[in-house]
């Protein structure tokens, strides 16, 4: 490679990375100032970190600290679902991967059909099922919609279809191992890149879902954090001063604050996850 | 490996315990109803009232829950609570009261008539008109608890300054307006962005962009000449600059603020607390009221209305019908309440003890209580709740508001903004007339 | 609300025929369903029970049968033309930026992995990670020139306030870069995931060849992940034609601003919510269903996604 390519390469990844950068840096930023600094103040500035403490100790007091609530709220419901929808997916990409059965074909087409189903169409179906076994306000009512999870379905098939040789099963079927044996000690260890991919997205998904829980909770206690924040920075006019009034001393510095919080968890979970997939790509790469 | 694949099953199972535990607070979705609690939704801003009221009444079951002020909740859960056939709240606060409109149709069957809930005496102590916006066919299905009249707000710096004086008149103003921008550039003596503009200069001359007849007819004629004065006023302010398109709430218009190039600007009563200090940054002992100008051949001053809230008792409200309208009244009508409340209250009496502590705001340059007094007793009629809320504001940004930004005739765009709203209407399953 | 993740069709179709099948074996039906039946009843109960009572719902009013009812006055509503126009252009400029940027940053990013690939592809994720009320505060100050660390950019545009960027002609400019910026990044990792996971060998032939990386790249590793490209084109195609996410974050930044229903699926949204009009909500959602099938079966034949993968596992 050339000094030249080598050069036009770095400055267009580097590029990049300030148009993607420069939104989260400004959000970064954005606590540590005061309200008027972010509209009448440079772009990029600094405040203070003193003003960062003051943002969180106003954000919590919107009804007693139930930003704090909301947070675990949120960790377990995107736990349980994340681990139920892991539980689903890994077994089920194995056998429609591996194994030739009747109803396989229309399982797969079943499933992109209604991975790009609107949610608007959603809302009455699930509500009324939900209701129908009276889990609605539940935790429950979130938890197992959210853990029905096509798209992990479709990487943990993907993963087997391709790092999984058939001889492999094989030779365990000669030595005596039966299918489920098969499945969890020799497809399973096989899986680690495929787990985090699935852990990563579904995680993402039950952390920002807005729609399920909207329509499912109807008590401020049970919402989660991106119900909870929608919730608290509209109704004390967070975002923009017409959207609600409130004497809470809320602004934009603590919706940035708020915003912050509620994505630090999906960074660091996309830091496990490349982790855990780059020891599993060469774990496999090594096998292979 | 193994111990991997052991541990991601412990911990399924101990998250699906837990996940068990955590189900305590939720079974209350399924509403006060079943345990005969009265369930009451209320924004963040009333919970603290809402609370008082509990404490104040150990007898009663009261649950309150902390909803948010999204555009759509509270219909969304009430068409599913309307098929499930239980989990209504019995009283609801309503951040955007046009909402009322669609709650108390004949789809939602939701707002019960407060007619014979709450006595024509207390009725009878709202601002004139404020509860116009929960009338429907003759029949009252909420109350406003606060309302939000417009007043010509305006920088009596920048007026003595420039040596003007605060307009009666609307020609007044356009006059003043157009000098203003001539002799001072970029300075703007208005807003005429959605719902500001079209409430605050249409609301107030009265021209019938909603006026709502009944809870399946509406009114809508905008060839009328309390339609064209007003396209006709705002022509040349537009033209020159000294209306801007800009929105209130855009982070730009705390720009014309720190420059010194808001003159005047008509708008809502909570314009003087929520918007000029916190998000204009004008800074104290500038900024007064007056009432709004008056048209010719009108000596009342009267105003639009552009935001507020309102409670409403639910039709399913059973034997605890009448402690949601108790509730309802007293979180309405409590003077003592109302004087804490951010904005203004809607009831007269209420209204009076507010003003005693804004009276004496240091952040006015002179009382804005005698002005915002007026504007709540002559709210213009004929500035009702519809079901199509969003699209009267979007249709009149893609129409007039569109047509005074690149300078076209505004008297023209008025057919189309009529077009759009009578379609508009149509789909939200009114007649038009 | 639908994040990068909420629709991805996939491109895996293929497989039925990669291969002749082990012989069908009793003992084994039994171990299949017991590892794919508890998806599969998820499957029926999350995803197929609601669908099909969505179907059924779009064909009943007021609780009966009332054929194409709903359907009529969707197709009829006022509204849906200029949505559907709106979603029209986006799409023509979102699908092709988004497409372009996230094959070449992934491209780019995989010709010389090194230590510091993982952090940009971190960084480029990030934008995506803000979402909701937050998410509207953010994007509502980066459109404003006079706080926004953008602002000499958006000077270049004319764009003097938010409400300039947000009305008119710029909005869908505004749109679809904020639209690039949430969805770039998770594609990014995908690609590049794919890229890294290709044999060795080949790659290392081709270097020993001396092609160039340019010719690397589009003679060997493109045809390589072909179906994860086409996959990212089917995945993006039905977000985009389902747009909701980012015309709603900032109309609630700046409310007023734009119009609710400015895409299809924001209005099937409004039917679902503040009309609570389940019929013509579910109507809407199955055409955006079909349009969103119809491009995934257009470009699996196009790109000939089957037989590739036939002849790759052949």
């Amino acid at each position: 490679m050339t000094a030249l390519s080598r050069g036009a390469r770095a400055l267009f990844l580097l590029g990049a990375a300030v148009f993607f950068g420069l939104p989260l840096l400004w959000l970064l930023l954005a606590p540590t100032r005061t309200a008027d600094d972010l509209t009448t103040g440079a772009p990029l500035g600094f405040g203070s970190l003193g003003n960062v403490g003051d943002a969180w100790a106003h954000l919590t007091s919107y009804n007693d600290g139930e930003i704090t609530l909301w947070i675990g709220n949120s960790v377990i419901y995107a736990a349980a679902s994340v681990v139920l929808a892991l539980l689903l997916c890994v077994p089920a990409g194995y056998v429609l991967a591996k194994h030739d059965f009747a109803g396989r074909r229309t399982l797969l087409t079943l499933s992109i059909v209604t991975m790009i189903l609107p949610p608007a169409a959603l809302v009455l179906p699930l509500y009324l099922e939900m209701s129908a076994v009276n889990l609605t306000g539940t935790v429950w009512a979130v938890i197992l919609p959210l853990s029905f999870y096509p798209f992990g379905v479709y990487l943990a098939f993907l993963h087997f279809q391709a790092n999984l040789p058939d001889s492999l099963l094989d030779a365990g079927r000669v030595d005596g191992a039966s299918e489920l044996r098969l499945f969890w000690s020799v497809a399973l260890p096989l899986a680690r890149p495929a787990i985090a991919l699935i852990a990563f997205f579904g995680f993402v998904r039950c952390w920002t879902e807005f729609f399920l829980p909207f329509v499912m909770l109807s008590d401020d206690r049970t919402f989660t954090l991106q119900l909870g924040l929608m919730s608290l920075l509209q109704s004390t006019g967070a975002v923009n001063n017409s959207s609600g009034f409130a004497d809470l001393d809320i602004h934009q510095p603590e919706a940035a604050l708020a915003g912050l919080v509620a994505c630090a968890p999906l960074l660091i979970g996309f830091v496990l996850a490349q982790r855990f997939l780059r020891t599993g790509l060469l774990a496999g790469a090594e096998k292979g | 490996m193994k111990r991997w694949r052991a541990a991601s099953l412990a911990a399924a199972v101990a998250l699906a315990l837990s996940g068990c535990g955590g189900t305590g607070g939720g079974s209350s979705g399924n509403s006060g109803n079943d345990k005969g609690e009265l369930l009451v939704w209320v924004d963040n801003t009333r919970t603290p009232a809402a609370q008082q009221y509990k404490k104040a009444h150990p007898d009663l079951k009261i649950r309150i829950v902390t909803i948010p002020p999204d555009a759509g909740y509270v219909p969304t859960k009430v068409s599913l609570a309307n098929r499930t056939k239980r989990g209504w709240p019995d009283v609801v606060f309503l951040t955007n009261p046009a909402e009322a409109a669609t709650l108390a149709s004949e789809k939602f069957g939701y707002a019960a008539p407060l007619d014979g809930l709450v006595p024509k005496s207390v009725r009878d102590g709202f601002a004139p008109g404020s509860l116009d916006t929960c009338t429907f066919g003759g029949e009252t299905y909420c109350l406003r608890n606060d309302i939000a009249p417009t007043v010509l707000w305006y920088d009596t710096s920048l007026m003595k300054e420039y040596g003007y004086q605060v307009p009666k008149t609307w020609a007044d103003y356009q006059r003043t307006g157009l000098k203003a921008a001539e002799e001072h550039p970029g300075t703007i003596v208005g807003a005429i962005n959605g719902k500001y503009g079209a409430g605050t200069y249409f609301g107030s001359s009265g021209c019938p962009t909603r006026d709502t007849l009944s809870l399946t007819k509406v009114h809508i004629d905008l060839t009328r000449s309390s339609c064209t004065r007003v396209a006709d006023l705002l022509q040349p302010m537009a033209e020159k600059k000294a209306v801007t398109t800009v929105v209130p709430t855009d982070p730009a218009f705390a720009k014309l603020g720190k420059e010194n190039k808001i003159l005047m600007l008509p708008g809502p009563a909570w314009f003087g607390d929520f918007m000029f200090g916190p998000a204009f940054k004008i800074p104290k002992g500038r900024i007064a009221a007056a009432p709004m100008p008056t048209w010719p051949g009108e000596t009342k001053s009267y105003a639009g209305q552009v935001g507020g809230g309102a409670f409403l008792v639910s039709a399913h409200a059973g034997d605890r019908t009448k402690e949601a309208a108790d509730l309802v009244r007293w979180m309405t009508t409590d003077a003592t309440l109302q004087a804490d409340q951010p904005t203004y209250p809607a009831f007269t009496a209420a209204a009076q003890k507010w003003g005693e502590a804004k009276a004496k705001d240091p952040y006015y340059a002179a009382d804005p209580m005698p002005a915002l007094t007026a504007a709540a007793n002559a709210l213009r009629p004929g500035f009702g709740a519809v079901r199509f809320e969003a699209d009267w504001q979007a249709s009149f940004n893609d129409t007039v508001g569109k047509a005074a930004d690149s300078g076209a005739d505004l008297r023209k765009t008025l057919a189309s903004w009529q077009d759009k709203l009578e379609a508009a209407a149509k789909t939200s399953e009114y007649s038009v007339g | 609300m639908k994040t990068l993740t909420a629709a991805r069709p996939t491109a895996a179709e293929p497989v039925p025929r990669a291969k002749p099948r082990p012989r069908r074996h009793k003992g084994r039906t039994t171990a299949v369903w017991i590892l794919v039946g508890p998806y599969a009843l998820f499957l029926a109960v999350f995803g197929l029970a609601p669908a099909g009572y969505a179907l059924w719902t779009s064909l009943v009013h007021d609780g009966s049968f009332s054929g194409g009812r709903n359907w009529a006055a969707v197709l009829d509503d006022y509204r849906l033309g200029e949505a559907a126009q709106n979603v029209t252009t986006y799409l023509l400029i979102w699908l092709p930026v988004l497409l372009l940027t996230v094959l070449s940053l992934a491209f780019t990013l995989h010709a010389r992995p090194g230590r510091v690939t993982g952090a940009l592809q971190l960084v480029y994720y990030l934008p995506g990670a803000v979402t909701g009320s937050a998410a509207a505060l953010l994007w509502l100050f980066m459109v404003s020139p006079d706080s926004s660390p953008f602002g000499p950019l958006l000077k270049l545009m004319d764009v003097k306030t938010a409400t300039d960027a947000l009305s008119g002609g710029s909005l869908i400019t505004v749109l679809a870069v904020m639209g690039v910026a949430v969805h770039a990044g998770g594609w990014i990792v995908v690609l590049y995931g794919a890229l890294t996971a290709l044999p060795r060998d080949v790659l290392e032939a081709a270097q020993v060849d001396g092609a160039s990386a340019w010719r690397t790249m589009w003679h060997i590793k493109l045809p390589l992940v072909r179906t994860y490209v086409a996959f990212v084109l089917i995945s993006s195609f039905a977000s985009g034609s389902q747009v909701f996410v980012e015309p709603t974050v900032l109309s609630t930044g700046a409310p007023g601003q734009i119009s609710p229903t400015w895409s299809v699926n924001q209005l099937a949204y409004v039917y679902a919510t503040q009309d609570g009009d389940f019929g013509k909500a579910a109507a809407l959602s199955l055409a955006m269903l079909a349009v969103g099938l119809l491009a995934a079966w257009i470009v699996i034949s196009r790109t000939g996604m089957y037989a590739t993968d036939s002849t790759k596992a052949g």
